[in-house]
């Protein structure tokens, strides 16, 4: 049969214009059909043909015909749906055209929430729109803004500039999740469907101006108050861009959107108005080029309160520009997306907001400076290496730089990835800690005079060491990190009831390790700040004219310049470590309370499984792989663990007494702990000049609050907890009480998520006071 | 009496069987290259199981499929990618039974550790691999289609698997376990 037959055959005579484009002539197009026969013949039932870097991740994200789940082909629409006509006018009266109108705005604005704050897909809901698509496709082909021809301006301008407003906002947000600073498809879905989001559109000013054209023509309609507050939303929201755009920090725009956004959700007749039949459906995963399995059309609940959340985590956000030090800027980003995830765009703009594209850091450090004066107001002021030539500490900074900026990045990323950031991060902070130490002891073994080098004496009569402030900071950031790390599984839930004890009892002794670095930095700067003192005493003492001259000229420059920020340096260290100590002192509560749960024998740091696959060795190491590579601290063995664990489960003989010890100690700690967080709190809400600790928490003071309390809420849990578990188990041990209870890692109410509650739960009742997370 | 056995790939019925089991179950499509990519190379490491004294004997209630591969060129990872038993069958151990011998014949290749994911909410499925061994490395957002956050469970199975890939030497075949 010739190819003209065949290609009848397979119905494609219809297709021969798309078929034979581009200039190919009929005469030369080969018939494989034979080729592919006999290729196909020899084929075995186990031969794939793919390409060869199509693997699993392809494979799971492919599409396949005929199949309901994954064909959007076979997606069924209404005859409402599939013939819905843009250029008709909906509507039999103005009052009407007017309701249909509100009600199709109305509705695509939700749908924006449920796109951006419930994390739905844009074909579900903003692309669901029929008028979005054709007016998208339409301009497109023009490569200008189109609009309906209805013959009514309700439509063809009020609802278009809507429209536009709406797409020329969803520009923006695909400009910042280009940026790569979030994830697509786990935190924003852009799946566009192909359509070109108003690229042809140059600024936002044209968009503005309809909008404004709009509400000047809504407000000659009467009953048009609630059309113009959409349409007021819509302009704050295409005025959002101005925070990338210009760095702007005016919140006035983020202001006028909470108030159009509460006066909206306050407005119930929005819930019942009607829309055109047709004009929201899944019709476009059909129509279009959907790479992606066809989805349900998302329904948008009332949620203009959406539009709360997202403006004010956006304001949020540009205060970390009234951030006047390091501290401030770094406890700004500690706390910011600590307690709850911020809105995706308030965490996207966040490190494109701080680290900007010119190479500065808020338009006002530039990459050194910023590192800089990250060290300088931890360990490097008054340092000898303070004053060495750029040229020297040129290089070890931009390396310090980017593993900073991946710090920073990592704060605002998702619950999840979070942790995963600190993963990563270890290995680099590891690896500059290695570079910057072996520069730093070869900056100084190259000076001549070894006075040059700040050493500590952290006990009288004990070798003084070396302070290496550049070793110093990036070995108490790395050891921070890893903290984080293993408290943030707590959170996810990463570990099981078994796995408490080897995690808080390796927090323990990453705290400690981190107590130890920052005391020792503590006690040099407290030695500098003695210095600059017993230089005021050698003023007085000095006799002659001249020396005196001299040295009280060398006291006045070092109040002038050192003092207030050795005083800045000194109070910030003693915070940190208060907060070592807590969590030092949470830690080890959490041992002591699993230590007196194992010696009833209602748990054990083993792995319930009963098979021969793995060793609890091979667990343990596993579990510590992200710390296997680390020098210092170096990882503590297996069997280490295992000698300690015994330690702390009282057993026979004098059980009784041990227990109570034990229960001592619990209380003790937990004591300790909670003063200390008072203690911080109380300094947190007296802000910095309270003369003792500075948390540099001042554009952070709710979140931080919050963060503490929910530490403080905490502590008073394992305190309640323990008292109930002693209650209830007694001092007499026996084999019934594992029959009866079991034990859970449970999240208190308020509560911080690093520390939940190893509670008792009854295998009878299954149920607890505390409520799962 | 349930009987197991590893899949038959020239046998159509199982495969189909083998899709409709983890099509009524999983709450992620998979489109049938999903299933070939890992039936077609990895028949070995899929197993089914059998209701010997049920109507239809030959048709499987059960199913494990799994692959095994290099990861990043330094260590062997066994991959449990689908199981399903068939509702009425439950409760019974058959999906124990079906991981178990899959793990066993991936121990048995060399797999220095087993790697799978669940979603955060399948407590089942959970259980069911925690009592194995497995341990949650890492809670995945928004890891399903269905919107649901998911873990990442490892099994070790030798020290290789508790060695960041980074610090591991390039992986070399066994040349005894090259055939061809």
């Amino acid at each position: 049969m010739d190819l003209e037959g065949k290609l009848k055959n397979l119905d494609l005579e219809f297709n021969r214009d798309g078929l034979f484009q581009d200039g190919i002539m009929e005469e030369d197009l080969v018939d494989v059909t034979q080729f592919f026969d006999d290729s196909a013949s020899s084929l075995q039932t186990k031969t794939i043909i793919k390409e060869p870097n199509f693997n699993l991740f392809e494979g799971t994200h492919s599409l396949e015909v005929e199949n309901k789940k994954l064909d959007s082909t076979s997606i069924q629409l209404t005859p409402a749906e599939a013939n819905f006509e843009c250029n008709a006018l909906y509507g039999s009266d103005e009052k009407h055209q007017l309701s249909y109108v509100v009600g199709i705005l109305d509705r695509l604005v939700r749908s924006v929430v449920c796109w951006l704050n419930d994390y739905q897909t844009l074909p579900t809901t903003v692309l669901s729109c029929r008028y979005v698509e054709h007016l998208l496709l339409e301009s497109e082909k023009k490569g200008q803004l189109v609009f309906l021809h209805t013959g009514h301006p309700l439509f063809d301008q009020i609802l278009c500039s809507g429209i536009y407003g709406v797409c020329y906002f969803a520009r923006f947000v695909q400009r910042l999740l280009k940026a790569g600073v979030i994830f697509e498809e786990e935190d924003l879905n852009f799946n566009g469907m192909g359509l070109n989001f108003l690229s042809y559109v140059e600024d936002g000013n044209s968009i503005l101006s309809l909008l404004q054209e709009s509400i000047r023509i809504a407000s000659l309609c009467s009953d048009s108050e609630v059309l113009i507050h959409i349409l007021k939303l819509l302009i704050h929201l295409v005025s959002i861009e101005k925070c990338l755009d210009e760095f702007s920090t005016d919140v006035s725009h983020l202001n006028a959107l909470i108030e159009e956004a509460t006066y909206l959700s306050q407005q119930p007749q929005l819930s019942n108005l009607e829309i055109p039949a047709g004009s929201f459906s899944i019709g476009i995963q059909r129509r279009l080029s959907n790479q992606f399995p066809p989805k349900s059309l998302i329904i948008p609940p009332r949620n203009y309160e959406g539009f709360i959340v997202m403006a004010q985590d956006l304001k949020k956000v540009l205060q970390v520009d009234n951030a006047n030090t390091m501290m401030e800027i770094m406890q700004f980003a500690n706390f910011f997306n600590k307690f709850e995830q911020r809105h995706v765009l308030a965490r996207a703009l966040f490190p494109l907001f701080l680290i900007r594209d010119n190479r500065t850091i808020l338009g006002r450090y530039t990459l050194s400076e910023f590192t800089h004066g990250h060290l300088l107001e931890f360990s490097l002021m008054c340092t000898m290496e303070v004053d060495f030539p750029p040229e020297i500490t040129e290089q070890p900074l931009m390396e310090a730089a980017n593993v900073l900026f991946e710090w920073y990045q990592n704060t605002s990323q998702n619950t999840s990835r979070y942790r995963q950031g600190y993963n990563r991060q270890l290995l680099l902070w590891d690896s500059l800690q290695a570079q910057i130490e072996a520069m730093e002891v070869e900056w100084l073994s190259k000076d001549s005079d070894a006075a040059a080098i700040d050493y500590v004496e952290m006990k009288e009569g004990e070798e003084p060491t070396p302070l290496l402030p550049y070793t110093s900071w990036v070995y108490a950031m790395k050891v921070r990190a890893m903290i984080e790390f293993i408290l943030k599984g707590f959170d996810l839930q990463v570990y099981k009831p078994f796995e408490t004890y080897t995690m808080y009892w390796y927090t323990y002794y990453l705290a400690h390790q981190w107590e130890i670095c920052l005391k020792k930095v503590q006690k040099f700067v407290d030695s500098k700040i003695n210095a600059i003192h017993g230089l005021n005493k050698k003023v007085k003492k000095s006799k002659s004219g001249e020396k005196r001259e001299l040295l009280k000229a060398q006291y006045r420059f070092a109040m002038d310049n050192h003092m207030g920020q050795l005083q800045v340096n000194k109070r910030f260290l003693q915070y940190l470590i208060v907060e070592s100590s807590i969590f030092k002192s949470l830690s080890i509560a959490q041992v002591f309370q699993f230590g007196i749960l194992t010696s009833y024998g209602l748990i054990d740091n083993k792995s319930p499984a009963k098979n021969n696959f793995t060793t609890n060795e091979l667990l343990y190491n596993l579990r510590m792989k992200p710390f296997c590579s680390i020098g210092v601290p170096e990882l503590l063995p297996y069997e280490l663990m295992e000698s300690t664990f015994k330690e702390f489960v009282p057993d026979e003989p004098m059980f009784t007494i041990k227990l109570n010890k034990a229960m001592e100690c619990l209380h003790k700690e937990l004591n300790e702990s909670k003063l200390n967080v008072e203690h911080i709190l109380k300094c947190i809400q007296g802000g910095d000049n309270n003369g003792v600790l500075v948390t540099a928490t001042r554009l952070v003071k709710s979140e931080a609050t919050k963060f503490y309390e929910g530490v403080k809420t905490s502590i008073e849990t394992l305190e309640t907890n323990s008292k109930k578990i002693q209650s209830t188990l007694g001092s007499k041990r026996s084999p019934s009480l594992r029959e009866k209870y079991a034990v859970q890692l449970q999240f208190c109410e308020g509560g911080s998520s690093f520390f939940p509650v190893l509670s008792l739960t009854s295998h009878t009742s299954k149920k607890s006071h505390i409520n799962q997370k | 009496m349930i009987i197991y056995k590893p899949l038959d790939l020239e046998n159509l019925s199982q495969f189909k069987q083998i899709k409709k089991l983890i099509d009524a179950d999983l709450s992620e499509p998979y489109s049938i290259y999903v299933y070939r990519y890992f039936l077609n190379r990895w028949p070995e490491l899929a197993y089914l199981a059998f209701d010997q004294d049920g109507n239809e004997p030959e048709i499987p209630i059960g199913c494990v499929v799994c692959k095994s591969e290099s990861h990043r060129g330094r260590r062997m990872r066994g991959y449990i990618g689908m199981l399903a038993v068939e509702s009425g069958y439950r409760g019974q151990g058959i999906a124990k039974t079906l991981v178990t011998k899959s793990i066993e014949k991936m121990a048995k290749d060399g797999c220095d550790e087993i790697m799978l994911e669940t979603e955060v909410e399948n407590q089942i499925a959970l259980n069911l691999y925690e009592n194995m061994g497995f341990i949650r490395m890492k809670r995945m957002f928004r890891y399903y289609l269905n919107e649901g956050d998911a873990y990442k469970l490892i099994l070790p199975l030798t020290e290789k698997s508790c060695i960041r890939t980074t610090f591991l030497q390039d992986f070399t075949f066994d040349p005894n376990l090259i055939i061809n």
